[in-house]
């Protein structure tokens, strides 16, 4: 018998990782979508160690564009000082609009809750297998993250949602464009709405639940969320239908496309305001800090 | 020891090749598997063993960082790392053709079997992005060859 093994130690070796891949396997496909403690462990392992990857690159990028290539520079930054004035101006305004319409305490408890309605994220990766279904961001259960926090781009467009695994210091996010995502939206007329779901295949998504006698929905309709799910707030912009066919079936095929851009995924708002429904004022998009 | 060292530079450098794409390309991903490419090479240069370990960690990286089935990259990663160790101490794998051959039937091996226990276990779809999947085996081949005839050259230059 030790012959054996001494003949066979490298197939047996090879046998005895194969089986063990098959164990995770077969304890992952009761679990479903459901993440289990190993995979958690393995998240908190390599978390750190993607985000210091990541902070390496973005070090070395930083050095690039900060000291050596230094083109356009002077362009750009009148550019923003343009529009950090108008922004200003416009700011300004809408709060002093805000105070006259309504009641001062609560425009004013309103305003304090913007500033810390957001938490900004970085993204430090997506998804290793499907790079349309999720990202990872360098904030965690340490900064207050938790499971169902809608996420936001740089301009309050609905990116997803946390899920676990949760970190410490690093989170997943569940973008939108993932199959197994669902969120209530409607168009222009809120008493029609329906359920958009990513397609990962190619980064678009689909408005599910439409019936085919619906005649409301046009191509190019901007599609916005309802808050019904409880787990995203309304008015979040979402997508916008580029077509929309009937195939004898109940409901349409509504192909949508995310309103967000995946390249300019850099950094992410994590809404970490009150949920939908509660009796607390909710945060307006893209206005938030940390 | 050293072999130790060199799986954990792979690694290393298969984390920044990942964590690089990102921002170059969103398919890029799907288009080259980068740790396809470390286990490939690894395996190849280190032997069976070596290479179906360093099979099984890559798994375990790109099933943390992926919200699929967890153990799904594992399988197809640690057959990968062992078949390029023992076949390639088995066939003349020293021209550049034949390394490229070797590891796009490799690479294409290793994707019908992640392809297929995507398909049997059900639980999430193969990402196909309007079909640039289909050009993973030979990009990641590809990838694969390069560097290890790269490693190879350097090697040899710094022998002499």
């Amino acid at each position: 018998m030790p012959r054996f093994l001494k003949e066979h130690k490298k197939s047996l070796f090879f046998a005895g990782l194969m089986f063990a891949q098959l164990v995770l396997l077969s304890l992952q496909i009761p679990l479903g979508q459901e993440v289990n403690l190993f995979e958690r462990t393995t998240f908190a392992v390599l978390g750190p160690l993607q985000r210091g990857v990541q902070s390496l690159l973005r070090g070395g990028g930083e050095i690039w564009s900060r000291y050596i290539y230094l083109r356009r520079v002077e362009a750009r930054n009148r550019i923003l000082r343009d529009e950090l004035f108008h922004l200003r101006q416009e700011n300004g305004l809408l709060r002093a609009g805000l105070q006259r319409l309504e009641d001062k305490e609560d425009v004013s408890l309103f305003l304090r809750g913007l500033n810390r309605a957001f938490l900004l994220a970085g993204v430090i990766g997506v998804d290793a297998v499907d790079p349309f279904k999720s990202i990872v961001i360098d904030h965690g259960a340490r900064q207050g993250l938790r499971s169902q926090m809608p996420v936001l781009d740089g301009r309050g467009r609905l990116v997803g949602r946390i899920i676990e695994p949760i970190s410490d210091g690093e989170a997943t996010v569940q973008l939108i464009t993932d199959d197994n995502s669902a969120v209530s939206v409607a168009g222009r007329f809120p008493q029609v709405s329906g359920v958009f779901s990513g397609d990962a295949r190619n980064g678009l998504g689909w408005l599910k639940y439409i019936p085919a006698s619906d005649e409301t929905l046009t191509e190019t309709e901007a599609l916005i969320t309802t808050g019904f799910d409880k787990v995203f707030p309304p008015g979040l912009p979402v997508g916008t239908i580029i077509s929309i066919r009937t195939d004898g079936s109940l409901f349409k095929r509504i192909v949508v496309r995310p309103e967000f851009d995946f390249r300019e995924l850099a950094i992410v708002a994590v809404l970490i305001g009150p949920p939908p429904g509660t009796d607390a004022p909710m945060p307006v998009p893209g206005t938030g800090r940390e | 020891m050293k072999i130790g060292i060199a799986g954990g530079l792979g690694i290393l450098a298969a984390f920044f090749v990942y964590s690089l794409l990102r921002p170059l390309s969103i398919t890029g991903h799907v288009v080259v598997d980068v740790y396809a490419v470390a286990v490939l090479v690894f395996g190849t240069r280190h032997g069976e063993i070596p290479g179906a370990i360093m099979g099984a960690v890559c798994g375990l990286i790109v099933d943390a960082f992926s919200i699929g089935v967890f153990g799904l990259a594992g399988l197809s990663l640690t057959a990968g790392g062992f078949l390029a160790g023992f076949i390639s101490r088995k066939i003349n794998i020293l021209s550049w053709a034949r390394t490229l051959l070797f590891f796009t039937v490799l690479s294409t091996g290793m994707f019908l079997i992640w392809a297929g226990l995507n398909v049997l276990v059900g639980l999430s779809q193969i990402p196909w992005s309007g079909g640039l999947i289909l050009l993973r085996p030979v990009t990641t081949a590809m990838a694969a060859a390069f560097f290890h005839e790269l490693i190879r050259r350097i090697e040899a230059r710094h022998e002499r």
